[in-house]
């Protein structure tokens, strides 16, 4: 009960030094009126004796602050001499001090890596004015049965409503851009007139925004917005450079404006937009893209909540399916959400699954550290125990004890800095794919406070162990303390607890990161439908008034493919686009022609020539290929896959009729191919359907099939194309395989940090296992020595030894187990495949964490069993 | 005699309040009048020397201040010694004794 009893001292100290001020003053006044009482039986008139007194005193106020200097100093001081006698413990025993450090700062520093990303990604509001008001509006495409259609009454969100004050559209892409001859791909984003005023940039350095009016006409783009940083990089920040002509996809545009610098576009993954924009191309609106998938933006009005915002647009959305009961037969939902939200939605669950991970390492790291202390703790206990005698106050020893491990926690803290700072620069060189704001990750402010509080923390968190163990009850610290009595049996009970803890803690983050490694083994290995291996793809840019027609285009695809085949090396070689699994595709709705009314699916679609089954390795099912012959007579077919064919006409398609939003004339379905993954491959669900390159063009891709090295076939591609003649830039020459692997990087990513973090708790638990079973062995030496002396064999000790071992890691890798099974929960939406009560996974963790106990428990052990009884009794 | 408490070796004056605190608990004025009387008159112990000196060794947790209430009248702050003062006056009386022992060997050789 001492604790409490110095808790409540403590806390009536806490108390009294929050009115110290009063309570000086009424002591001195009652001082003063005792004196004066004193003088006024000695005869003096009430009024002298109280001068009297007030002379003796000599000044209330030079008293007061005479108190006042020992109040603070005598704080001030023990807190300088706590922390320079902790300073120096450390200098004397530099080993020790770097393996705690060390520790710590691994804990520190994979804590605020995380961190300085969570707070960036997730926390830190966007960069724009007003930015809570910014929302974005989304319909849900999958609970629209019959697709928005460009001839029926469609619903316009921007139609009456008063709380979302302005909707605009972004769309993203890249982009070609011509400067003096030289080409390059440049990011660019097609906006709305109002994207740039809603986002906060009203003044532009240069000029003004994108106008669709005056800055497009009939498709032909007229005018461009640059970035600040393609002024500078490509026309040498010319200040005249307003009016200035560009060649951009191939149309012959002007410059009418310059963005401010470091303008970032944060937008939902949906609108397929880079943060970091050069060109701002100008756009009308088009309501077809929000029922096909593409988020709007639109900012709540002043004074508006969001969910009046909501409920607005709610209204109206269901007045206008009730005027028009045909447009939304299954009904029409429009959701509303903060811009902030959406845009980390995706990430949002790694990210807080890898922020829990690192909570385990720091903790598993200050139990180490703890451990550690404990044990060095011990050897002092003679230093403590002959302080304590010479009437030092538990509380000074628990302070001095403290303010040592805060000496190494902030030095460990200060290395997590820099710790972290390599480690926010291994998070850029691993790159994943869509993880937004990432430029904005780095040491700032807030994350060295939080890093500084998180120091503070564990240092009291590591330190009040063996504060609170060592100070205990003098009575017991006897002077002899050295070896056996209390002390030492608490202390190994506490070490026992520790080590327990340890091997729990370390088994959660072991879980985390194995389930997500079978998930990305679970990706790999997906059915995707085709063979990526030696596919190299390669996009080529048309110029479109040199091949103005549908027909000129495809003569050129044609004679490319033509050549492409001839290569040395190349067995097949195709145009189809976009690739599967490439980041934009374009969600469309498909479905009987003679069943409006009826089923519908939601897919995508990919136009593409001869030959480019074969060459993706996809098996056509029934029916036949794309022919040269269907393109040149521009017959009106397609090829679905088996997944379509089955909802729509139970597997029975060849000669079917299908509808396709966008197209007034219906296809016929002439064939059938496997199903593949197109959009992601945990996404089993979404239907593709391949028409000729004349029924939908979207900018094409060259494949082709070769065995040979990129090094030498993609020259070889980009030279046999380009040598048909100019205006036909072939760019983006990629394999396959890395556009697979591309779409998974973003689990890849997780899984490598999370297995990191796994690694080094797994080694830490290792390292604490293995020290606190060594020492704990070494002091039993002489009880070794005894028991050896009297008859036990080696094994005896062994197995002694040994017992304890398993007992502790056991007993630890079950409570970890089940700590595990509440925690990975959160991991749920980032498995594949594996649920997260995987018995693989959990099995594979006992048996890694049991083997390293085996080794951690297993020398200590054999060390005891070698003891000689007769150095062992000598030793004391 | 001026003030012999600051011509004296730092810590008597500590060593006298301890000392009257062995007794009883008193307050501060008490414990002045108490020191000048036991002393007969040699030390006059000033407010601006008394008080801060109790504070620190309250700090130090040598003694105890506790605040009490008569039935008429302004309450008062009256101190008593702790468990460990009380320890620590008797480290401090057996050194002070050598120290004496030592000066007087000193002064009379």
């Amino acid at each position: 009960m001492s604790i409490l009893r110095t808790l409540l001292a403590r806390a009536r100290a806490l108390r009294r030094s929050v009115d110290a001020e009063r309570d000086l003053d009424d002591e001195l006044r009652a001082f003063v009126e005792v004196r004066a009482a004193a003088h006024e039986r000695r005869g003096l008139a009430p009024a002298d004796a109280k001068r009297a007194a007030l002379i003796e005193v000599g000044g209330i106020d030079q008293v007061k602050e005479r108190v006042r200097d020992v109040r603070i100093g005598s704080a001030v001081e023990a807190a300088v001499r706590d922390v320079r006698y902790g300073a120096g413990v450390l200098w004397r025993s530099p080993g020790y001090a770097l393996v705690v450090i060390m520790t710590i700062a691994l804990g520190i520093g994979v804590n605020a890596a995380i961190f300085s990303v969570v707070h960036a990604v997730l926390w830190r509001s966007l960069p724009y004015p007003e930015a809570d008001r910014i929302v974005v509006i989304e319909a849900d495409t999958a609970a629209l049965p019959t697709a928005y259609s460009s001839s029926g009454p469609v619903f316009d969100p921007r139609a009456q409503s008063r709380l979302i004050t302005s909707i605009a559209l972004a769309e993203g892409r890249d982009a070609s851009l011509m400067i003096d001859g030289v080409m390059e791909r440049v990011a660019s984003v097609r906006v709305t007139d109002d994207v740039l005023p809603l986002l906060g940039a009203k003044s532009l350095l240069l000029g003004r925004t994108v106008i669709a009016a005056e800055d497009s006409r009939d498709y032909i783009l007229k005018g461009v917005v640059i970035s600040h940083e393609l002024w500078l990089r490509r026309l040498n920040g010319d200040p005249q450079v307003i009016g200035r002509r560009l060649t951009v996809n191939n149309f012959d545009v002007q410059v009418v404006g310059v963005m401010p610098p470091g303008f970032r576009l944060i937008l939902p993954a949906g609108n397929h937009a880079e943060e970091s924009i050069d060109l701002w191309l100008p756009r009308s609106f088009g309501l077809g893209l929000l029922y096909r998938g593409l988020p709007l933006i639109g900012r709540v009005a002043p004074g508006a909540t969001l969910t009046e915002a909501q409920a607005e647009l709610s209204a109206l959305a269901s007045s206008f399916v009730a005027s028009h009961p045909s447009a939304y037969p299954g009904g029409l939902r429009l959701t509303v959400r903060p811009l902030g939200e959406v845009v980390t939605r995706d990430v949002k669950p790694a990210l807080m699954a890898l922020s829990t991970a690192v909570g385990f390492v720091l903790l598993i790291a200050c139990v180490n550290v703890a451990n550690l202390l404990l044990a060095r703790a011990k050897t002092r206990a003679r230093e403590f125990a002959v302080r304590r005698a010479l009437g030092a106050t538990r509380l000074r020893l628990m302070r001095q004890l403290l303010a040592e491990n805060l000496v190494v926690a902030i030095l460990g803290g200060a290395c997590g800095l820099l710790l972290a700072r390599l480690g926010v620069g291994l998070l850029e060189w691993l790159r994943p794919v869509h993880l937004p704001r990432q430029a904005e990750v780095g040491i700032d402010g807030a994350v060295v406070l939080w890093t500084a509080g998180l120091t503070l923390v564990s240092g009291i968190l590591f330190g009040l162990v063996p504060a609170l163990a060592f100070t205990r009850d003098s009575q017991s610290l006897t002077l002899h303390a050295g070896r056996a009595g209390s002390l030492m049996v608490r202390g190994r009970h506490l070490h026992r607890g520790l080590v327990l803890s340890e091997i729990a803690l370390s088994i959660v983050p072991l879980i985390a990161a194995g389930l997500m490694l079978r998930t990305f083994a679970n990706l790999l290995d997906a059915p995707i439908g085709f063979e990526p291996a030696h596919v190299v793809t390669a996009r080529v840019s048309l110029n479109l008034e040199a091949f103005s027609t549908v027909d000129r285009r495809s003569a050129f695809y044609r004679d490319a493919i033509a050549r492409l085949r001839e290569l040395p090396g190349v067995e097949a070689a195709s145009v189809g686009g976009p690739p599967p699994l490439a980041p934009v595709r374009s969600t469309l709705r498909f479905w009987r022609t003679d069943d409006r009314e009826g089923t519908s699916s939601l897919g995508s679609h990919q136009s593409i020539m001869p030959g480019y089954f074969g060459v993706m390795g996809i098996p056509l099912r029934s029916g036949r290929d794309i022919s040269d012959d269907d393109i040149v007579r521009r017959r009106h077919v397609a090829i679905v896959d088996e997944r379509l064919a089955a909802q729509l006409w139970q597997g029975d398609a060849i000669g079917q009729s299908l509808s396709v939003e966008y197209s007034k004339q219906p296809l016929e379905v002439v064939g059938v191919a496997g199903y593949i993954r197109s959009r992601d491959i945990r996404d089993a669900n979404t239907s593709l359907i391949y028409v000729p390159s004349h029924v939908y063009e979207i900018e094409q891709t060259i494949v082709v099939k070769t065995p040979a090295p990129l090094s030498t076939v993609a020259p070889a591609i980009k030279q046999a194309v380009e040598a048909l003649g100019p205006g036909r830039p072939v760019f983006a020459i990629r394999p396959m395989e890395e556009i697979v692997q591309a779409s998974i990087d973003n689990t890849r990513f997780t899984m490598l940090v999370l297995s990191g973090f796994a690694v080094a708790s797994l080694v830490l638990a290792g390292i604490g296992l293995y020290g606190t079973l060594a020492y704990l062995t070494s002091q039993r030496t002489q009880e070794f020595g005894v028991r050896l002396a009297l008859g036990a064999t080696a094994a005896t000790i062994l197995r002694l030894v040994f017992r304890e071992g398993c007992l502790l890691s056991g007993l630890g890798a079950a409570l970890g187990l089940a700590g595990a099974m509440a925690v990975t929960r959160v991991l749920r939406g980032l498995l594949y495949g594996v649920t997260p009560l995987d018995g693989v996974t959990i099995a594979s963790v006992v048996v890694l964490v049991g083997g390293v106990a085996l080794v951690a428990v297993g020398v200590p052990a054999w060390r005891a069993a070698r003891v000689d009884p007769v150095t062992a009794l000598r030793a004391e | 005699m001026a003030d012999p408490i600051a011509s004296l070796v730092k810590g008597t004056l500590d060593l006298l309040v301890l000392r009257t605190l062995e007794l009883q608990p008193l307050h501060g004025a008490a414990i002045a009048e108490r020191i000048f009387q036991t002393t007969r008159g040699t030390f006059q112990i000033k407010a601006g020397s008394l008080f801060p000196a109790l504070h620190r060794l309250e700090q130090d947790g040598w003694i105890e201040g506790e605040w009490e209430t008569p039935p008429k009248g302004r309450r008062i702050k009256s101190y008593r010694l702790t468990r460990e003062g009380r320890r620590h006056l008797s480290a401090e009386r057996a050194t002070w004794q050598r120290v004496v022992v030592a000066m007087t060997l000193v002064l009379d050789s």
